[in-house]
């Protein structure tokens, strides 16, 4: 059986913080990263991003609890991610990758706990410190989301074996990807709206005959 | 038998009740009362102005009212009226006591020579600190200076060559006196801004002119526009738009020589309501300070909010700041007056669009008597005076304490606020300013909660944050000593530790 399937991954994900590098290349050579560690750190993450609306403090959070919408958070975190998975993939296929959906998903599941991290930080120190203090709450929060956009980068670099450049430029297109794919969702969605509405038309145009 | 009886004492109820609710029927308000939460979202509140009295030409003994253009009232409390004054006349000015009987009436004035002067259409009036009343003739194109007896003393003319275009005419339109006797003239349809005149009447500069605000479609129209030209295209094809800026409408000016104006609403426009310093700068935040910004496309923040975005603009056609720092612009298009106070939160609204007592059909001018607002309807032809209510006073006397920095004193009035109205947000800021100085952080930061004001919560938290801290030192210590210890310890101890483990884990296997 193929490793990248294994239940339970040889390698430890929190080791992406102190050697990237060599956590990523190992993931692509020896194939011991697994899903279900994938799985569970999108799954904080998307947590982190609900406690964060939920719970941030009052000084930072200018959104009341009943403008909050389930919804669109996992639309930005969740829906975000797999959506860059698959458009990454559908291009990367086209253009040369080397990676596959399964190796795209899981290093980019990894690359995603410097941004776990930031939502933690940002829920606790919103809440003890005050605005002025805050300023330096920002840079962290910068500079972790920086890091998670170099750690993807060259995860994506690894997996697909691309250069530098080559991967900014499939990163251009794969957002622009992920735009069309959005689009084509909504489409689909007004869609089967038209179509809902046209068959419960026929329906009560029976039942009332 | 029974039923009858019931029908009869049901219906003497409800006789009894009209009856007795038919009383409280003259203080009915015919406008919705409200203000604006954090969130720009509208929140009922009870009314700060109520209607006292509506004058019609019969009550003020004059002849018939013609479509009013200013009110003013003098610093000694007189009110000055200014209309076209019966179907065929071309302008009239009326004084008035401050309790509306007719002083004098104006239908020609003496001019510099003695002969009989008349004024063609008239539609701004001030007076200065010597009694010398400023009127703006603005179809005799003329800023006129009279005595108290209607005896020219001095006009403003268009002012020299270089100054306008040819193509333009100096319409003097509105007039405010500065503290050093400079006349601040608006002109209709100038776009450079105020004019400033000197004592001797001489033109000395435009003050602050109104800014536009492009769009980045309105850029990419412009260096389009240049490039068209550029290969000789007409500059008048009629889908290119020009970028001017907007027109001053109103103005007032404060005690400290500050002036209030508003602008003509237009896409462009940018500070519909400014104060503007002698240098001709804002230092009038643009957005109220309680509201949140809406959106970041959408620079107002003053006047009617609900409107938002809905291709409805403004039309603040007066503004007049009062003694104690209040200033209200009246918007022509609702009828409604929009009071804000020195610190630009929305204090009241009142008025609307209507035909009965406290409503106008157009409101065209406003002037304040001491706390009362005086209204004038164009199309209605009457004057509208508006008193503060109960509830209106507590909260103007509680801001005018709060605003000089007298907390506590503001306090009970801040009390009887939020006993009226629950939802005022400058109340609750008030008594958590009171809690924030007297030491309860606590109930401060509960108060600025309420009122979403996260500068003050922030500011008390700090303070909170540290007596905790300081109450709490020993348990913070000794949190913070145990754990030092414990890192000490696992940096020794911890790899023995784990290495036993493993050892007897892998001595369990074998």
């Amino acid at each position: 059986m193929d490793k990248a399937f294994a239940f339970k991954g040889t390698i430890n994900p929190f080791k992406i913080v102190n050697h990237p590098i060599d956590t990523i290349e190992s993931l692509k050579e020896k194939k011991n990263g697994s899903i279900f560690s994938a799985t569970i750190i999108l799954a904080l993450f998307t947590i982190s991003e609900i406690i964060l609306d939920v719970m941030k403090g009052f000084i930072q959070n200018t959104s009341r609890i009943q403008d909050f919408n389930v919804i669109m958070v996992l639309a930005r975190s969740l829906f975000m991610v797999l959506l860059f998975v698959v458009a990454n993939w559908a291009l990367c296929t086209l253009l040369d990758g080397e990676g596959r959906m399964i190796d795209i998903y899981v290093s980019i599941c990894y690359c995603l706990i410097p941004l776990v991290v930031a939502r933690i930080v940002e829920t606790v120190a919103s809440n003890i410190l005050t605005a002025d203090e805050y300023v330096f709450v920002d840079m962290i929060v910068l500079c972790l989301n920086l890091w998670f956009v170099c750690l993807a980068l060259f995860a994506l670099k690894t997996i697909h074996n691309y250069s530098l450049g080559r991967t900014i430029f499939n990163v251009i297109i794969t957002l622009i990807g992920m735009a069309i794919i959005f689009f084509i969702i909504f489409l689909f969605v007004v869609l089967m709206q038209q179509l809902y509405i046209f068959i419960a038309t026929i329906v009560t145009e029976l039942m009332m005959r | 038998m029974k039923k009858s009886l019931k029908t009869i004492l049901l219906s003497l109820l409800i006789v009894i009740m009209s009856v007795t609710m038919a009383a409280p029927a003259l203080a009915y308000i015919p406008y919705n009362t409200y203000n604006y939460n954090y969130y720009g979202e509208t929140v009922g509140s009870p009314s700060g102005y109520v209607p006292e009295k509506v004058y019609l030409a019969e009550d003020l003994g004059i002849s018939s009212i013609h479509s009013p253009t200013d009110i003013y009232v003098s610093p000694d409390e007189e009110i000055y009226f200014l209309d076209l004054g019966g179907d065929n006349a071309r302008g009239r000015m009326c004084i008035f006591d401050k309790d509306f009987k007719l002083i004098r009436e104006f239908k020609k004035l003496k001019d510099i020579d003695g002969s009989d002067y008349y004024m063609n259409n008239p539609s701004g009036v001030t007076v200065d600190k010597d009694g010398y009343i400023y009127l703006c003739d603005t179809d005799n194109r003329a800023l006129l200076k009279l005595t108290k007896d209607g005896q020219i003393v001095m006009k403003y003319e268009q002012p020299g060559d270089d100054v306008f275009d040819e193509s333009y005419t100096y319409q003097p339109f509105k007039v405010v006196i500065g503290i050093n006797g400079a006349a601040y003239v608006i002109s209709k349809g100038c776009l450079d801004g105020i004019l400033e005149f000197d004592v001797e009447g001489n033109f000395v500069r435009f003050f602050g002119a109104p800014k536009v605000q492009l769009s980045v479609g309105d850029y990419l129209l412009m260096y389009w526009r240049k490039i068209f030209r550029a290969f000789g295209g007409s500059d008048v094809d009629e889908n290119f738009v020009t970028f001017v800026p907007t027109e001053f409408e109103n103005v007032d000016i404060d005690e400290h020589g500050f002036i209030f104006s508003t602008v003509i609403a237009s896409e462009s426009s940018v500070d519909e309501v400014s104060k503007l310093n002698f240098t001709g700068s804002n230092v009038l935040s643009p957005t109220t300070k309680s509201t949140k910004k809406i959106s970041d496309s959408l620079s107002r923040n003053y006047g009617d909010l609900e409107t938002l975005g809905k291709d409805n603009d403004n039309n603040f056609v007066d503004i007049v700041v009062d003694d104690d720092g209040f200033f209200s612009v009246l918007d022509s298009k609702l009828s409604k007056i929009f009071e804000y106070d020195a610190e630009g939160n929305l204090v009241f609204v009142y008025g609307g669009a209507g035909q009965q007592a406290g409503t106008m059909i157009q409101g065209s001018a406003m002037a304040k008597l001491g706390t009362k607002t005086l209204i004038t309807d164009k199309i209605g032809c009457s004057i509208t005076v508006y008193r503060l209510s109960d509830y209106g006073q507590y909260l103007h006397d509680a801001v005018v304490l709060y605003n000089k920095g007298l907390y506590s004193d503001a306090e009970p009035l801040w009390r009887e606020v939020l006993r009226y109205n629950a939802n005022s947000d400058i109340a609750h800021v008030g008594i958590g300013k009171v809690y924030y100085m007297n030491g309860q952080y606590k109930e401060a930061m509960n108060e600025f909660k309420l009122a979403n004001d996260r500068e003050n919560y922030s500011r008390s938290y700090e303070l909170y944050r540290k007596d905790y801290i300081r109450s709490n030192f020993g348990l913070f210590m000794t949190v913070i000593l145990i754990l030092i210890i414990l890192i000490v310890l696992w940096r020794f101890f911890g790899k023995k530790i784990i290495n036993s483990i493993k050892g007897k884990k892998e001595g369990g296997v074998q």
